[in-house]
Protein backbone atom coordinates (compact mmCIF):
# COMPACT_ATOMS: atom_id res chain seq x y z
CA UNK A 1 0.00 0.00 0.00
CA UNK A 2 2.96 2.26 -0.40
CA UNK A 3 4.71 3.76 -3.35
CA UNK A 4 8.31 2.99 -4.27
CA UNK A 5 10.82 4.19 -1.75
CA UNK A 6 13.10 7.00 -2.84
CA UNK A 7 16.58 5.44 -3.28
CA UNK A 8 18.34 8.74 -2.59
CA UNK A 9 16.36 9.27 0.57
CA UNK A 10 17.04 5.69 1.61
CA UNK A 11 20.77 6.17 1.06
CA UNK A 12 20.75 9.36 3.12
CA UNK A 13 18.82 7.66 5.88
CA UNK A 14 21.24 4.74 5.91
CA UNK A 15 24.26 7.04 6.08
CA UNK A 16 22.95 9.41 8.73
CA UNK A 17 21.35 6.79 10.97
CA UNK A 18 24.59 4.84 10.92
CA UNK A 19 26.51 7.98 11.91
CA UNK A 20 23.96 8.74 14.60
CA UNK A 21 23.86 5.36 16.26
CA UNK A 22 27.51 4.43 15.75
CA UNK A 23 28.34 7.55 17.74
CA UNK A 24 26.65 6.13 20.82
CA UNK A 25 29.39 5.48 23.32
CA UNK A 26 29.35 2.00 24.78
CA UNK A 27 31.27 1.10 27.88
CA UNK A 28 33.56 -1.91 28.16
CA UNK A 29 31.99 -5.28 27.71
CA UNK A 30 30.94 -6.61 31.12
CA UNK A 31 31.22 -10.21 32.19
CA UNK A 32 28.84 -12.68 30.66
CA UNK A 33 25.72 -12.60 32.83
CA UNK A 34 25.47 -15.69 34.96
CA UNK A 35 22.30 -17.70 35.03
CA UNK A 36 20.46 -17.82 38.32
CA UNK A 37 20.82 -21.20 40.02
CA UNK A 38 17.21 -22.07 39.28
CA UNK A 39 17.82 -21.69 35.58
CA UNK A 40 20.59 -24.28 35.39
CA UNK A 41 18.05 -27.04 35.82
CA UNK A 42 16.18 -25.61 32.87
CA UNK A 43 19.36 -25.51 30.78
CA UNK A 44 20.37 -29.05 31.54
CA UNK A 45 16.88 -30.32 30.89
CA UNK A 46 16.84 -29.01 27.36
CA UNK A 47 17.32 -31.84 24.91
CA UNK A 48 15.68 -30.97 21.62
CA UNK A 49 17.06 -28.46 19.17
CA UNK A 50 14.53 -26.31 17.42
CA UNK A 51 14.36 -23.25 15.26
CA UNK A 52 13.44 -20.41 17.55
CA UNK A 53 11.44 -18.41 15.08
CA UNK A 54 9.11 -21.12 13.85
CA UNK A 55 5.66 -20.86 15.36
CA UNK A 56 3.69 -24.02 14.80
CA UNK A 57 0.11 -23.31 15.70
CA UNK A 58 -0.56 -27.00 15.71
CA UNK A 59 1.59 -27.43 18.80
CA UNK A 60 -0.08 -24.76 20.87
CA UNK A 61 -1.58 -26.31 23.97
CA UNK A 62 -5.34 -26.34 23.70
CA UNK A 63 -7.57 -26.03 26.72
CA UNK A 64 -8.89 -29.34 27.84
CA UNK A 65 -11.56 -30.00 30.39
CA UNK A 66 -10.48 -31.02 33.85
CA UNK A 67 -12.31 -32.78 36.58
CA UNK A 68 -13.22 -29.53 38.24
CA UNK A 69 -15.03 -28.25 35.18
CA UNK A 70 -16.74 -31.33 33.80
CA UNK A 71 -20.09 -29.63 33.66
CA UNK A 72 -18.67 -27.41 30.91
CA UNK A 73 -17.36 -30.16 28.69
CA UNK A 74 -19.78 -29.50 25.85
CA UNK A 75 -18.68 -25.91 25.78
CA UNK A 76 -15.01 -26.78 25.78
CA UNK A 77 -15.37 -29.44 23.16
CA UNK A 78 -17.11 -26.88 21.07
CA UNK A 79 -13.78 -25.14 20.65
CA UNK A 80 -12.14 -27.98 18.83
CA UNK A 81 -11.98 -25.98 15.63
CA UNK A 82 -8.60 -24.77 16.76
CA UNK A 83 -9.74 -21.20 16.65
CA UNK A 84 -7.06 -18.66 17.20
CA UNK A 85 -6.99 -15.04 18.14
CA UNK A 86 -4.25 -12.51 18.15
CA UNK A 87 -3.90 -9.59 20.43
CA UNK A 88 -4.61 -6.36 18.82
CA UNK A 89 -1.67 -4.66 17.16
CA UNK A 90 1.07 -7.18 17.37
CA UNK A 91 0.16 -8.70 20.66
CA UNK A 92 0.47 -5.50 22.60
CA UNK A 93 -0.81 -5.64 26.13
CA UNK A 94 -1.28 -2.27 27.64
CA UNK A 95 0.33 -1.60 30.96
CA UNK A 96 -0.66 1.58 32.63
CA UNK A 97 -0.40 3.20 35.99
CA UNK A 98 2.76 3.90 37.90
CA UNK A 99 4.04 0.35 37.79
CA UNK A 100 5.88 0.61 41.06
CA UNK A 101 6.20 -3.13 41.36
CA UNK A 102 3.80 -3.51 44.25
CA UNK A 103 1.07 -6.08 44.21
CA UNK A 104 -1.94 -3.86 43.89
CA UNK A 105 -4.49 -6.64 43.97
CA UNK A 106 -7.65 -5.26 45.48
CA UNK A 107 -9.32 -1.91 45.22
CA UNK A 108 -8.02 0.34 42.49
CA UNK A 109 -5.75 3.14 43.53
CA UNK A 110 -7.41 5.38 41.00
CA UNK A 111 -10.85 6.89 40.99
CA UNK A 112 -13.14 4.40 39.26
CA UNK A 113 -15.90 5.28 36.86
CA UNK A 114 -18.81 4.47 39.13
CA UNK A 115 -21.27 3.80 36.33
CA UNK A 116 -19.15 1.03 34.85
CA UNK A 117 -18.83 -2.32 36.65
CA UNK A 118 -15.26 -2.99 37.71
CA UNK A 119 -14.56 -6.71 37.34
CA UNK A 120 -12.00 -8.46 39.50
CA UNK A 121 -10.99 -12.13 39.65
CA UNK A 122 -12.80 -14.24 42.20
CA UNK A 123 -10.24 -17.02 42.14
CA UNK A 124 -6.54 -17.17 42.82
CA UNK A 125 -4.74 -16.44 39.60
CA UNK A 126 -2.20 -18.90 38.20
CA UNK A 127 1.51 -18.66 38.90
CA UNK A 128 1.08 -16.00 41.51
CA UNK A 129 0.20 -13.13 39.23
CA UNK A 130 -1.53 -10.14 40.72
CA UNK A 131 -2.85 -6.75 39.76
CA UNK A 132 0.15 -4.58 38.88
CA UNK A 133 -1.35 -1.76 36.86
CA UNK A 134 -4.78 -0.32 36.50
CA UNK A 135 -6.88 2.74 36.08
CA UNK A 136 -9.79 4.32 34.35
CA UNK A 137 -10.58 4.47 30.68
CA UNK A 138 -10.32 6.25 28.36
CA UNK A 139 -6.58 6.53 28.16
CA UNK A 140 -5.51 10.06 27.23
CA UNK A 141 -4.62 10.23 23.55
CA UNK A 142 -1.22 11.69 24.31
CA UNK A 143 -0.33 8.50 26.16
CA UNK A 144 -0.98 6.28 23.15
CA UNK A 145 0.71 5.57 19.87
CA UNK A 146 -0.73 7.40 16.89
CA UNK A 147 -3.37 5.66 14.87
CA UNK A 148 -6.69 3.97 15.39
CA UNK A 149 -8.91 1.44 13.70
CA UNK A 150 -12.68 1.41 13.36
CA UNK A 151 -14.73 -1.62 12.38
CA UNK A 152 -18.19 -1.38 10.83
CA UNK A 153 -19.71 -4.82 10.39
CA UNK A 154 -22.60 -5.91 8.21
CA UNK A 155 -24.64 -9.07 8.56
CA UNK A 156 -28.14 -10.47 8.65
CA UNK A 157 -30.17 -8.78 11.38
CA UNK A 158 -32.84 -11.43 11.01
CA UNK A 159 -30.44 -14.10 12.31
CA UNK A 160 -29.37 -12.80 15.69
CA UNK A 161 -27.54 -15.99 16.68
CA UNK A 162 -25.61 -16.41 13.44
CA UNK A 163 -25.74 -13.01 11.74
CA UNK A 164 -22.62 -13.61 9.66
CA UNK A 165 -23.30 -17.20 8.64
CA UNK A 166 -24.60 -16.46 5.16
CA UNK A 167 -23.05 -13.10 4.46
CA UNK A 168 -20.73 -10.71 6.20
CA UNK A 169 -18.76 -7.58 5.58
CA UNK A 170 -16.24 -5.78 7.70
CA UNK A 171 -15.32 -2.22 6.83
CA UNK A 172 -11.99 -1.48 8.48
CA UNK A 173 -10.88 2.13 8.57
CA UNK A 174 -7.36 2.73 9.81
CA UNK A 175 -6.13 6.23 10.57
CA UNK A 176 -2.44 7.12 10.70
CA UNK A 177 -1.36 3.49 10.43
CA UNK A 178 -1.81 0.56 8.11
CA UNK A 179 -3.34 -2.90 8.18
CA UNK A 180 -0.73 -4.23 5.79
CA UNK A 181 -1.90 -7.72 4.89
CA UNK A 182 0.26 -8.11 1.81
CA UNK A 183 -1.74 -9.25 -1.21
CA UNK A 184 -1.53 -8.16 -4.81
CA UNK A 185 -1.44 -4.72 -6.30
CA UNK A 186 -4.61 -3.69 -8.09
CA UNK A 187 -6.28 -0.48 -9.11
CA UNK A 188 -9.01 0.61 -6.73
CA UNK A 189 -11.02 3.78 -7.23
CA UNK A 190 -8.54 4.85 -9.87
CA UNK A 191 -5.53 4.57 -7.60
CA UNK A 192 -3.22 1.97 -6.09
CA UNK A 193 -4.83 -0.67 -3.93
CA UNK A 194 -4.36 -4.26 -2.91
CA UNK A 195 -6.41 -7.43 -2.74
CA UNK A 196 -5.77 -10.74 -1.10
CA UNK A 197 -6.99 -13.72 0.83
CA UNK A 198 -5.83 -14.47 4.32
CA UNK A 199 -7.10 -16.13 7.45
CA UNK A 200 -6.03 -13.49 9.90
CA UNK A 201 -4.85 -9.91 10.27
CA UNK A 202 -2.91 -9.72 13.49
CA UNK A 203 -2.17 -6.05 13.01
CA UNK A 204 -5.77 -5.18 13.73
CA UNK A 205 -6.68 -8.21 15.81
CA UNK A 206 -8.58 -10.36 13.35
CA UNK A 207 -7.92 -13.90 14.53
CA UNK A 208 -7.24 -16.97 12.49
CA UNK A 209 -10.56 -18.78 12.61
CA UNK A 210 -9.57 -21.27 9.97
CA UNK A 211 -11.94 -19.55 7.55
CA UNK A 212 -10.07 -17.38 5.07
CA UNK A 213 -11.42 -13.96 4.25
CA UNK A 214 -10.99 -11.93 1.12
CA UNK A 215 -10.14 -8.30 1.26
CA UNK A 216 -9.60 -5.23 -0.84
CA UNK A 217 -7.78 -2.22 0.51
CA UNK A 218 -6.85 1.27 -0.55
CA UNK A 219 -5.65 4.55 0.86
CA UNK A 220 -8.45 7.06 0.52
CA UNK A 221 -6.07 9.76 1.72
CA UNK A 222 -2.53 9.72 3.06
CA UNK A 223 -3.89 9.15 6.55
CA UNK A 224 -6.99 7.05 5.93
CA UNK A 225 -6.76 3.45 4.80
CA UNK A 226 -9.96 1.56 4.02
CA UNK A 227 -10.19 -2.23 3.89
CA UNK A 228 -13.29 -4.22 2.99
CA UNK A 229 -13.11 -7.81 4.24
CA UNK A 230 -15.48 -10.75 4.17
CA UNK A 231 -15.47 -14.45 4.97
CA UNK A 232 -18.49 -15.02 2.75
CA UNK A 233 -18.68 -12.47 -0.06
CA UNK A 234 -16.88 -12.95 -3.35
CA UNK A 235 -13.91 -10.85 -4.38
CA UNK A 236 -15.96 -9.48 -7.25
CA UNK A 237 -18.55 -8.15 -4.84
CA UNK A 238 -15.89 -6.63 -2.60
CA UNK A 239 -14.27 -4.91 -5.58
CA UNK A 240 -17.64 -3.54 -6.62
CA UNK A 241 -18.35 -2.28 -3.12
CA UNK A 242 -14.94 -0.62 -3.02
CA UNK A 243 -15.69 1.27 -6.21
CA UNK A 244 -19.11 2.42 -5.01
CA UNK A 245 -18.30 3.20 -1.39
CA UNK A 246 -18.75 6.80 -0.34
CA UNK A 247 -15.92 7.98 1.87
CA UNK A 248 -16.13 11.24 3.78
CA UNK A 249 -13.24 11.64 6.12
CA UNK A 250 -13.22 8.38 8.04
CA UNK A 251 -16.89 7.62 7.41
CA UNK A 252 -17.46 4.90 4.83
CA UNK A 253 -20.94 4.35 3.46
CA UNK A 254 -21.56 1.06 1.70
CA UNK A 255 -24.29 0.69 -0.88
CA UNK A 256 -25.77 -2.76 -0.30
CA UNK A 257 -28.57 -2.38 -2.82
CA UNK A 258 -28.60 -3.95 -6.25
CA UNK A 259 -26.42 -6.96 -5.45
CA UNK A 260 -27.85 -10.38 -4.76
CA UNK A 261 -24.97 -11.33 -2.47
CA UNK A 262 -25.72 -8.36 -0.29
CA UNK A 263 -29.45 -8.87 0.09
CA UNK A 264 -30.38 -8.84 3.74
CA UNK A 265 -27.09 -7.39 4.89
CA UNK A 266 -27.35 -4.36 7.11
CA UNK A 267 -24.92 -2.61 9.39
CA UNK A 268 -25.06 -4.42 12.73
CA UNK A 269 -22.34 -2.82 14.77
CA UNK A 270 -19.40 -0.47 15.04
CA UNK A 271 -16.28 -0.65 17.14
CA UNK A 272 -14.99 2.88 16.98
CA UNK A 273 -11.42 4.09 17.03
CA UNK A 274 -9.67 1.31 18.85
CA UNK A 275 -6.28 2.83 19.52
CA UNK A 276 -2.88 1.44 18.67
CA UNK A 277 -1.09 0.62 21.88
CA UNK A 278 -4.35 0.91 23.81
CA UNK A 279 -6.68 -1.63 25.34
CA UNK A 280 -7.52 -4.58 23.14
CA UNK A 281 -10.85 -4.26 21.32
CA UNK A 282 -11.92 -1.27 23.41
CA UNK A 283 -13.01 1.96 21.69
CA UNK A 284 -10.50 4.68 22.37
CA UNK A 285 -13.01 7.15 23.82
CA UNK A 286 -15.08 4.77 25.95
CA UNK A 287 -15.11 5.32 29.72
CA UNK A 288 -14.44 2.31 31.92
CA UNK A 289 -11.77 0.40 33.76
CA UNK A 290 -8.62 -1.42 32.71
CA UNK A 291 -6.51 -3.63 34.95
CA UNK A 292 -3.42 -5.65 34.12
CA UNK A 293 -2.41 -8.70 36.12
CA UNK A 294 1.01 -10.28 35.86
CA UNK A 295 3.89 -11.58 37.93
CA UNK A 296 5.58 -8.27 38.54
CA UNK A 297 5.46 -4.73 37.29
CA UNK A 298 9.08 -4.96 36.18
CA UNK A 299 10.92 -7.32 33.93
CA UNK A 300 10.15 -8.56 30.43
CA UNK A 301 6.57 -8.41 29.24
CA UNK A 302 5.84 -12.08 29.12
CA UNK A 303 3.09 -14.41 30.20
CA UNK A 304 1.14 -15.10 32.22
CA UNK A 305 -0.67 -11.81 31.78
CA UNK A 306 -4.35 -10.97 32.11
CA UNK A 307 -5.92 -7.75 30.94
CA UNK A 308 -9.45 -7.08 32.19
CA UNK A 309 -11.39 -4.19 30.71
CA UNK A 310 -14.96 -3.03 31.11
CA UNK A 311 -16.30 -0.05 29.23
CA UNK A 312 -19.49 1.78 28.41
CA UNK A 313 -20.88 0.77 25.04
CA UNK A 314 -22.47 4.00 23.91
CA UNK A 315 -24.17 2.57 20.85
CA UNK A 316 -25.16 -0.83 22.18
CA UNK A 317 -23.77 -2.63 19.15
CA UNK A 318 -20.07 -2.95 19.90
CA UNK A 319 -20.32 -6.62 20.69
CA UNK A 320 -21.61 -7.38 17.20
CA UNK A 321 -18.45 -5.83 15.77
CA UNK A 322 -16.29 -7.77 18.23
CA UNK A 323 -18.13 -10.94 17.26
CA UNK A 324 -17.21 -10.39 13.64
CA UNK A 325 -13.59 -9.61 14.50
CA UNK A 326 -13.26 -12.74 16.62
CA UNK A 327 -15.19 -14.81 14.09
CA UNK A 328 -17.00 -16.89 16.64
CA UNK A 329 -20.36 -17.55 18.22
CA UNK A 330 -21.36 -16.97 21.82
CA UNK A 331 -20.81 -19.70 24.39
CA UNK A 332 -21.89 -19.94 27.99
CA UNK A 333 -19.06 -19.29 30.42
CA UNK A 334 -19.78 -18.63 34.07
CA UNK A 335 -23.39 -17.79 33.32
CA UNK A 336 -22.50 -15.26 30.63
CA UNK A 337 -22.76 -15.48 26.85
CA UNK A 338 -19.15 -15.01 25.85
CA UNK A 339 -17.34 -14.69 22.53
CA UNK A 340 -14.04 -16.53 22.99
CA UNK A 341 -11.13 -17.10 20.65
CA UNK A 342 -7.66 -18.50 21.10
CA UNK A 343 -4.42 -18.14 19.24
CA UNK A 344 -0.69 -17.93 19.66
CA UNK A 345 1.36 -14.77 19.68
CA UNK A 346 5.12 -14.47 19.56
CA UNK A 347 5.55 -10.82 20.45
CA UNK A 348 6.35 -11.44 24.09
CA UNK A 349 9.54 -12.12 26.01
CA UNK A 350 11.86 -14.37 24.05
CA UNK A 351 9.67 -14.49 20.97
CA UNK A 352 8.38 -17.97 21.64
CA UNK A 353 4.69 -18.42 20.95
CA UNK A 354 2.39 -18.05 23.90
CA UNK A 355 -1.24 -18.94 24.11
CA UNK A 356 -3.50 -15.92 23.85
CA UNK A 357 -7.22 -16.00 24.65
CA UNK A 358 -9.65 -13.17 24.04
CA UNK A 359 -13.07 -13.11 25.73
CA UNK A 360 -15.80 -10.53 25.22
CA UNK A 361 -19.33 -10.27 26.49
CA UNK A 362 -22.13 -7.90 27.43
CA UNK A 363 -21.70 -7.42 31.19
CA UNK A 364 -24.89 -5.39 31.46
CA UNK A 365 -27.07 -3.38 29.11
CA UNK A 366 -24.51 -0.59 28.78
CA UNK A 367 -21.25 -2.37 29.51
CA UNK A 368 -18.99 -4.58 27.44
CA UNK A 369 -16.22 -6.61 29.05
CA UNK A 370 -13.05 -7.67 27.21
CA UNK A 371 -10.55 -10.00 28.82
CA UNK A 372 -7.24 -11.02 27.27
CA UNK A 373 -4.97 -13.65 28.75
CA UNK A 374 -1.45 -14.50 27.64
CA UNK A 375 0.42 -17.60 28.69
CA UNK A 376 -2.41 -19.22 30.59
CA UNK A 377 -2.70 -22.96 30.12
CA UNK A 378 -5.46 -25.50 30.20
CA UNK A 379 -8.62 -24.02 31.60
CA UNK A 380 -6.85 -21.39 33.71
CA UNK A 381 -8.23 -18.58 31.56
CA UNK A 382 -11.71 -20.10 31.61
CA UNK A 383 -11.60 -20.42 35.37
CA UNK A 384 -10.55 -16.81 35.75
CA UNK A 385 -13.28 -15.51 33.45
CA UNK A 386 -15.87 -17.70 35.14
CA UNK A 387 -14.91 -16.25 38.51
CA UNK A 388 -14.93 -12.58 37.59
CA UNK A 389 -17.25 -10.50 39.72
CA UNK A 390 -17.94 -6.84 40.29
CA UNK A 391 -15.67 -5.21 42.80
CA UNK A 392 -17.55 -3.96 45.82
CA UNK A 393 -17.33 -0.21 46.31
CA UNK B 1 25.01 -31.79 26.67
CA UNK B 2 27.13 -28.66 26.70
CA UNK B 3 26.63 -26.10 29.38
CA UNK B 4 25.58 -22.59 28.47
CA UNK B 5 28.73 -20.98 29.85
CA UNK B 6 30.78 -22.07 26.88
CA UNK B 7 33.44 -20.10 25.09
CA UNK B 8 30.96 -19.62 22.28
CA UNK B 9 28.67 -17.66 24.57
CA UNK B 10 31.53 -15.47 25.67
CA UNK B 11 32.64 -14.95 22.07
CA UNK B 12 29.13 -13.91 21.10
CA UNK B 13 28.91 -11.64 24.12
CA UNK B 14 32.18 -9.89 23.27
CA UNK B 15 31.33 -9.57 19.59
CA UNK B 16 27.75 -8.39 19.98
CA UNK B 17 27.75 -6.37 23.20
CA UNK B 18 28.51 -3.02 21.58
CA UNK B 19 26.30 -3.39 18.51
CA UNK B 20 23.49 -4.73 20.67
CA UNK B 21 23.66 -1.81 23.08
CA UNK B 22 23.63 0.62 20.17
CA UNK B 23 20.64 -1.14 18.61
CA UNK B 24 18.76 -1.14 21.90
CA UNK B 25 19.64 2.52 22.48
CA UNK B 26 18.37 3.35 19.01
CA UNK B 27 15.10 1.57 19.73
CA UNK B 28 14.54 2.81 23.28
CA UNK B 29 16.35 6.14 23.26
CA UNK B 30 18.06 5.39 26.58
CA UNK B 31 21.56 3.96 26.80
CA UNK B 32 21.18 2.89 30.41
CA UNK B 33 18.00 1.02 29.66
CA UNK B 34 19.67 -0.40 26.56
CA UNK B 35 22.49 -1.94 28.57
CA UNK B 36 20.01 -3.53 30.98
CA UNK B 37 17.95 -4.94 28.13
CA UNK B 38 21.04 -6.32 26.38
CA UNK B 39 22.17 -8.00 29.60
CA UNK B 40 18.72 -9.48 29.94
CA UNK B 41 18.70 -10.63 26.32
CA UNK B 42 22.10 -12.29 26.69
CA UNK B 43 20.81 -14.07 29.75
CA UNK B 44 17.99 -15.44 27.62
CA UNK B 45 20.50 -16.55 24.98
CA UNK B 46 22.50 -18.34 27.65
CA UNK B 47 19.37 -19.95 28.99
CA UNK B 48 18.30 -21.21 25.55
CA UNK B 49 21.76 -21.91 24.14
CA UNK B 50 21.19 -25.59 23.52
CA UNK B 51 17.89 -25.11 21.76
CA UNK B 52 18.71 -22.37 19.29
CA UNK B 53 20.22 -22.75 15.84
CA UNK B 54 21.24 -19.16 15.31
CA UNK B 55 22.29 -17.48 18.56
CA UNK B 56 22.96 -14.12 16.93
CA UNK B 57 19.56 -14.06 15.30
CA UNK B 58 17.93 -15.23 18.50
CA UNK B 59 19.73 -12.50 20.41
CA UNK B 60 18.39 -9.87 18.02
CA UNK B 61 14.85 -11.26 18.24
CA UNK B 62 14.91 -11.29 22.01
CA UNK B 63 16.45 -7.84 22.18
CA UNK B 64 13.94 -6.26 19.81
CA UNK B 65 11.10 -7.83 21.78
CA UNK B 66 12.59 -6.54 25.01
CA UNK B 67 12.88 -3.05 23.55
CA UNK B 68 9.32 -3.10 22.23
CA UNK B 69 8.01 -4.33 25.56
CA UNK B 70 9.94 -1.60 27.31
CA UNK B 71 8.31 0.92 25.03
CA UNK B 72 4.86 -0.46 25.83
CA UNK B 73 5.53 -0.23 29.54
CA UNK B 74 6.63 3.37 29.40
CA UNK B 75 4.24 4.55 26.73
CA UNK B 76 1.53 5.57 29.16
CA UNK B 77 4.05 7.34 31.33
CA UNK B 78 5.09 9.56 28.49
CA UNK B 79 3.83 12.64 30.28
CA UNK B 80 6.44 12.09 32.94
CA UNK B 81 9.27 11.40 30.55
CA UNK B 82 11.88 14.06 29.95
CA UNK B 83 12.72 15.10 26.41
CA UNK B 84 14.76 12.47 24.57
CA UNK B 85 18.35 12.60 25.81
CA UNK B 86 21.14 13.54 23.48
CA UNK B 87 22.70 10.33 22.36
CA UNK B 88 25.48 11.48 20.20
CA UNK B 89 28.36 13.71 19.31
CA UNK B 90 28.32 17.45 18.92
CA UNK B 91 26.65 17.52 15.54
CA UNK B 92 23.53 19.68 15.29
CA UNK B 93 22.34 17.77 12.26
CA UNK B 94 22.50 14.46 14.08
CA UNK B 95 20.87 15.94 17.15
CA UNK B 96 18.02 17.18 15.01
CA UNK B 97 17.75 13.77 13.37
CA UNK B 98 17.62 12.12 16.79
CA UNK B 99 14.86 14.44 17.97
CA UNK B 100 12.76 13.44 14.97
CA UNK B 101 13.55 9.73 15.39
CA UNK B 102 12.72 9.84 19.08
CA UNK B 103 9.32 11.36 18.35
CA UNK B 104 8.23 8.68 15.91
CA UNK B 105 5.70 5.96 16.75
CA UNK B 106 7.47 2.89 18.09
CA UNK B 107 6.90 0.60 15.11
CA UNK B 108 7.88 3.27 12.61
CA UNK B 109 11.12 3.96 14.46
CA UNK B 110 11.86 0.25 14.80
CA UNK B 111 11.34 -0.31 11.09
CA UNK B 112 13.72 2.54 10.21
CA UNK B 113 16.39 1.41 12.66
CA UNK B 114 16.23 -2.23 11.60
CA UNK B 115 16.25 -1.40 7.88
CA UNK B 116 18.77 1.42 7.68
CA UNK B 117 20.97 0.79 10.69
CA UNK B 118 20.83 -2.98 11.07
CA UNK B 119 20.48 -3.39 7.30
CA UNK B 120 17.91 -6.16 7.66
CA UNK B 121 15.74 -7.26 4.74
CA UNK B 122 12.09 -6.25 4.90
CA UNK B 123 11.00 -9.87 5.44
CA UNK B 124 13.21 -10.22 8.51
CA UNK B 125 11.88 -6.96 9.91
CA UNK B 126 8.33 -8.18 9.36
CA UNK B 127 9.08 -11.28 11.40
CA UNK B 128 10.66 -9.22 14.17
CA UNK B 129 7.75 -6.81 14.30
CA UNK B 130 5.19 -9.60 13.87
CA UNK B 131 3.53 -8.05 10.84
CA UNK B 132 3.35 -8.38 7.07
CA UNK B 133 6.14 -7.24 4.76
CA UNK B 134 3.77 -4.74 3.22
CA UNK B 135 3.28 -3.23 6.65
CA UNK B 136 7.03 -2.78 6.98
CA UNK B 137 7.15 -1.14 3.57
CA UNK B 138 4.40 1.21 4.64
CA UNK B 139 6.16 1.98 7.91
CA UNK B 140 9.39 2.71 6.03
CA UNK B 141 7.55 4.91 3.56
CA UNK B 142 5.98 6.92 6.35
CA UNK B 143 9.19 6.99 8.37
CA UNK B 144 11.27 8.28 5.48
CA UNK B 145 8.65 10.95 4.89
CA UNK B 146 9.07 11.98 8.51
CA UNK B 147 12.84 12.17 8.09
CA UNK B 148 12.77 13.87 4.72
CA UNK B 149 13.19 17.38 6.03
CA UNK B 150 16.21 16.62 8.21
CA UNK B 151 17.78 14.46 5.52
CA UNK B 152 17.30 16.86 2.64
CA UNK B 153 20.68 18.48 3.17
CA UNK B 154 22.32 15.09 2.82
CA UNK B 155 20.87 14.20 -0.54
Amino acid sequence: MSAELDPQLEAAARRRLTQLFDAIEVGPTPKVPALPEDDMTDVTNQTARKDFNVVDLGTIPHPTPTSTRRHRRPLLYGLAAGAAAALLFGAAVLLRGDGDGKDTTGPSDTTPSRAVPHLVPGTELPLGIGRRDGGDLPIPAKDLDPGSVTFDVYGDAASPDQPFADGDLGVIVVQDETVGMGGNEVTVRGGPGRTGVTSHANDVGIPDTGTPFQWVSWNETDDVEVTLASRRLSMGTLRTLAETAVVKGTEVTIDTSGNRELQGLTKLGTLAQVTFGGATLVPGAAPGHLDTYRASADGPLSGPIAQIATYTDATGDDLRAIQWVLGTSAQEIGGRQVYWQESAASGFGDGQAQQVSVFAWQEDADTVAVVVTVGFFGDQALAMVSGLHEQAE
Amino acid sequence: MRRASSEAVEDLFRARWGPSVRLAAALTGDRGVAEELVQDAFLEVTRRWDTIENPEGFLRTVLVNRCRNHHRRVSVGRRRQPPPPRLTVDDPGLDELWQVIAGLPERRRAALVLRYYEDLPVGDIARLLDCQSSTVSSLLHRGLADLREVLDDER
